[in-house]
């Protein structure tokens, strides 16, 4: 490929569509269902719900500002108008560290999970390279790649889990449900809000926005990998709930897996946990790819890097290293929960929606030219 | 008796170290020693190929890959330049000049394939009229030769002294009824058309030449597909014929917009290249990318297809074919109607169509011919097929190292039953059946026909029966064995089949290390890496990923007379390749198009 249809490369909607949806989704197999169940007990389905509405409307928010203010523009470029080059640099210093942090996180809670459960003998470094020399592998394919390989194993996921659900059927026990508000709305409101940095959409648009084939579908990009993640969440959690007692689902970290070694469909369809591995494998590896891409091109943008694929293998080591940092898993799944997750809708939500409305209101000041990105002379186009 | 007991004596007091020198050395160059020394006619003229820049280089001294490339590319020029000396010049008028270049071109009187047939034009001319036909004996025609050129110019002419047009025009329109002939100028395009076959014909203070289409070389006639058969469809394949091959295509797809350019490809021997398209279909930027391609391969000799394919495709190291190559002209026939290109060359039995996608390496020619819901039970078996071939073994060995408890009490009991008297580790195991089985494919290819029964013997001897008793394998994993076979024999394309064969020990390693989990990390990276490679510019999960509108002919088989658009990977000019409603006749059709009670 010549680098001039590199450079010009973009996504079209169905990928990216289905990179959200699956970076979204993959939380099902990580601590998320455990601390919405230990926030909401039984109402645990509803904070999905109630953080999906959050996220739809400031994604419909943000994609105003960007389209009406910064057409073309990532949230690196906007910064560098609105802070200078220095403020732009440290906005995407702490974008990136979120990003490491939460590669290495899902990294460390992925590969404890697969030794934990199907390889047992296993050492976990080797576990955990393999898993790492993979992400950086698509991460080297670019945007492009992630959203493509994630297009292909979205119909896997979809059908993994919606099989994961429905396979338990013999042991759904619908009262379980009851009460209905579980811990009380107010908690239930307050663990929505908490736990609403899994929808990473809102900044991950703000990255993402220049590389979308036709920007005019983005909202429609938004709208259905949002609601379909929350559904495919929320349908986990109303099974999970129904099979097992809400004071249990508090204490399990990986919530998928206790479902598939439920199912007993007769003699022969039990014991199925091992076959959804490749559910986990596919869209942790895509989930981990987009974080990991993320976090080196917004430093290759704020340092302005022609590109930022050397930076990859670095990143990699990096992120493995801090996964694998803390001593146990525990520790993990509370600097997970305690930081993360707890906190993680400052650089999700608040962050992306401070600069661009501060960027929105300088450019309004300045006499409202809208500028559009390609007019921008002085931008470099990093390859993706 | 005498003689023998002195020799014997002699040979056991002496040292005889004779038997170490070698009878002949390549390597040991005598300078000394002329070129050539064969006969005592002296070569007209010897190019010196020995000359330093053509020597290999031994020095060890490194040097830079710039260095290294500019220095290998200047020597390969100055190579091949060296080995057409003369050949850009015009055609002189006098004969004898023209026959002392063709013997320095042909290395005459060695080269025996040349024939170069002097004559005189006319009967009973006063002023004589010198000619040459010069063709390659088994390549011409001689029927030919004897009853257009020779006879007509030698026994049938009549040239009158007073006739001053003694010109190759004046031969081409009223001497010589040869249907094809062309009058060529350089002593290049001279050459290259009696390697051709052509005959070409010189003729005294005519500064020019005749070339008269001889070619006559046998080959083998057309005969049933090897790798392609079908049950419904067409049973003829393509042959060792590149003008024959061509017309089989033609014949089938009588258009006057299919187009044919014939390029030629190769330094030291010529191959013919022919790029095959519909004018007004295919996508122009393809055409020409597919000319640049061909054009800028620089190589001394293109024997075949395969060996072009390797040349111009994106990336060769992949074990995934981004050429297709088949040898049925109907499949290449219905490609090019889609507005893909086909390429056909020299003598190849098989033709590339250009670009193709993974999805249509699944596909069979007899697809199309049968109706769509048995052509999509086939296709599923195919894809069902294909990942069995690439993953069964693999997964035989997780199942067994790994994950052993997803297997049903009664199921995993009898494996380790059938296991129990086997010493191998379970890979090791199924590493020896996959060789014993690699093994008998090979052999098959490469066994004598007359002895071929042999190998179904042995095999199944050997596999089916004497390991099992012999406990060296277990009779579940013959049977995982012989499906994975028989599952790889189903991948209709042949380079896809070799590279799953090959994917097989990966996923299989994979699985004996880490179980489920590497066979699934494994699979994703292969993934991405094919979401990464492109064939001619075409994402090769072209249309799924990237997704396109394209019609319902990739993974199944879509109603024939719902596919109404070409696929749009393809950019190609005319994208409906008929109408929406193409059953017009059919009530249901036009109940179903609200058009019940319209034209009739």
């Amino acid at each position: 490929m010549s680098q001039s249809a590199r450079r010009n490369a973009k996504v079209p909607g169905s990928e990216m569509t289905a990179m959200l949806i699956i970076f979204v989704s993959t939380n099902a197999f990580l601590t998320y269902p455990r601390y919405i169940s230990l926030s909401g007990y039984e109402a645990a389905w509803m904070e999905p719900v109630f953080s999906g509405v959050l996220t739809l409307i400031l994604f419909f928010l943000v994609e105003q500002l960007l389209r009406r203010y910064f057409k073309n523009l990532d949230i690196v470029e906007v910064s560098k108008e609105v802070f200078g080059r220095f403020g732009a640099i440290l906005i995407a210093l702490v974008f990136s560290l979120y990003f490491l942090c939460s590669t290495a996180a899902v990294m460390r809670e992925f590969t404890e999970n697969v030794v934990s459960t199907v390889l047992p003998s296993t050492p976990i470094l080797i576990v955990g390279a393999v898993f790492m020399f993979a992400v950086g592998y698509i991460v080297y394919g670019g945007i492009e790649g992630i959203c493509r390989t994630a297009f292909i194993f979205l119909p896997i996921l979809l059908v993994g889990l919606v099989a994961v659900c429905l396979m338990t059927v013999n042991w759904w026990r619908p009262y379980m449900l009851l009460p209905l508000w579980g811990t009380g709305p107010e908690q239930v409101l307050r663990g929505s809000l908490q736990y609403s940095s899994i929808f990473a959409n809102v900044l991950l648009l703000t990255i993402i926005y220049p590389h979308v084939h036709d920007t005019s579908k983005m909202r429609r990009i938004g709208f259905v990998s949002i609601v379909v993640s929350t559904l495919l969440l929320v349908g986990l959690m109303l099974t999970y709930h129904m099979v097992f007692p809400a004071a249990e689902t508090g204490k399990t970290s990986f919530a998928l897996y206790r479902l598939a070694r439920m199912i007993h469909l007769g003699p022969f369809f039990q014991r199925l946990e091992s076959i959804f591995i490749f559910l986990w494998v596919t869209a942790a590896t895509v989930r981990m790819a987009v974080t990991l891409w993320g976090c080196s091109y917004l430093l290759g943008k704020a340092f302005g890097w022609p590109t930022y694929r050397p930076a990859v293998p670095a990143l990699v080591l990096l992120s493995f290293s801090l996964g694998m940092w803390p001593e146990n898993w525990i520790q993990v799944i509370n600097f997970d929960g305690t930081y993360l997750l707890r906190w993680g809708w400052i650089v999700v939500f608040a962050i992306p929606i401070a600069v661009l409305s501060i960027g929105a209101m300088v450019r309004s000041m300045r006499g409202g030219g809208r500028l559009h990105g390609g007019q921008r002379g002085r931008r470099r186009m990093q390859r993706v | 008796m005498d003689m023998s007991f002195t020799g014997a004596l002699k040979r056991l007091l002496t040292v005889d170290d004779s038997m170490l020198d070698d009878q002949f050395s390549l390597a040991d160059d005598d300078p000394s020693e002329p070129a050539d020394t064969y006969g005592e006619t002296p070569q007209p003229e010897t190019v010196n190929f020995t000359t330093a820049e053509n020597k290999t280089d031994t020095s060890k001294k490194p040097v830079s890959m710039r260095t290294f490339l500019r220095r290998a590319t200047k020597e390969y020029e100055e190579a091949v330049e060296k080995a057409h000396v003369g050949q850009d010049d015009e055609i002189e008028c006098d004969i004898d000049e023209m026959k002392r270049r063709l013997e320095r071109f042909f290395h005459l009187p060695q080269n025996k394939d040349i024939v170069i047939r002097e004559f005189r034009v006319g009967v009973d001319t006063k002023a004589p009229w010198r000619g040459m036909a010069v063709f390659v004996d088994g390549l011409s025609d001689k029927n030919v030769i004897n009853s257009a050129i020779l006879e007509p110019l030698m026994i049938l002419t009549h040239v009158s002294e007073e006739n001053p047009r003694r010109t190759l025009e004046y031969v081409v329109e009223k001497l010589l009824p040869g249907n094809q002939s062309q009058i060529v100028n350089k002593w290049s395009e001279a050459v290259a058309n009696i390697l051709t076959g052509s005959t070409v014909l010189f003729l005294d203070r005519c500064n020019g030449a005749l070339v008269i289409e001889t070619k006559g070389w046998e080959h083998r006639s057309v005969s049933t597909p090897q790798t392609e058969n079908v049950v419904r469809g067409s049973q003829d394949a393509f042959t060792e014929n590149f003008r024959a091959n061509t017309g089989l295509v033609r014949a089938r797809l009588r258009t006057e917009h299919l187009v044919t350019e014939i390029h030629s490809v190769g330094n030291l021997a010529r191959t013919d290249v022919a790029i095959m398209y519909i004018h007004g279909v295919t996508n122009p930027k393809l055409v020409r990318e597919v000319r640049r391609r061909i054009s800028q391969i620089d190589v001394d000799f293109v024997l075949d297809s395969g060996m072009l394919e390797q040349f111009i495709e994106d990336r060769p190291s992949m074990l995934i074919p981004q050429v297709m190559a088949t040898e049925r002209p109907d499949r290449v026939a219905a490609s090019l109607a889609e507005g893909y290109v086909a390429l056909f060359v020299g003598n190849s039995t098989y033709c590339l169509i250009v670009p193709v996608v993974l999805w249509s390496l699944v596909h069979s020619s007899e697809d199309s011919n049968i109706r769509f819901l048995p052509g999509t039970f086939m296709r599923l078996i195919r894809w069902i097929a294909l990942l069995t071939a690439l993953l069964l073994p693999g997964l035989y060995v997780a199942v067994t190292n790994y994950h052993a408890e997803m297997l049903p009490t009664d199921l995993m009991l009898a494996i380790a039953g059938s296991r129990e008297q086997v010493p191998f580790p379970v890979v090791v195991e199924v590493l020896l059946m996959e060789f014993a089985i690699e093994l008998i494919r090979e052999a098959g290819i490469r066994i004598p026909t007359v002895i071929g029964p042999t190998i179904g013997i042995v095999g199944a001897l050997i596999i089916g029966q004497s390991a099992v008793q012999a406990g060296i394998v277990s009779p579940l994993l013959v049977i995982v064995v012989a499906t994975t076979a028989l599952a790889s024999f189903t991948v209709p394309n042949y380079e896809l089949s070799m590279g799953i064969r090959i994917m097989r020990f990966a996923f299989l390693i994979a699985g004996a290390v880490l179980g489920f989990y590497g066979i699934a990390i494994l699979f994703v990276v292969y993934v991405v890496r094919l979401t990464m490679l492109k064939s001619f510019g075409v994402p090769i999960l072209s249309p799924i990923a990237p997704s396109s509108g394209a019609s319902r002919d990739v993974l199944l088989r879509g109603p024939l007379w719902s596919m109404n658009k070409r696929p749009s990977f393809l950019y190609p000019l005319r994208s409906w390749r008929q109408k929406p409603m193409s059953r017009p006749w059919s009530a249901p059709t036009r109940k179903s198009t609200g058009k019940e009670g319209g034209e009739t």
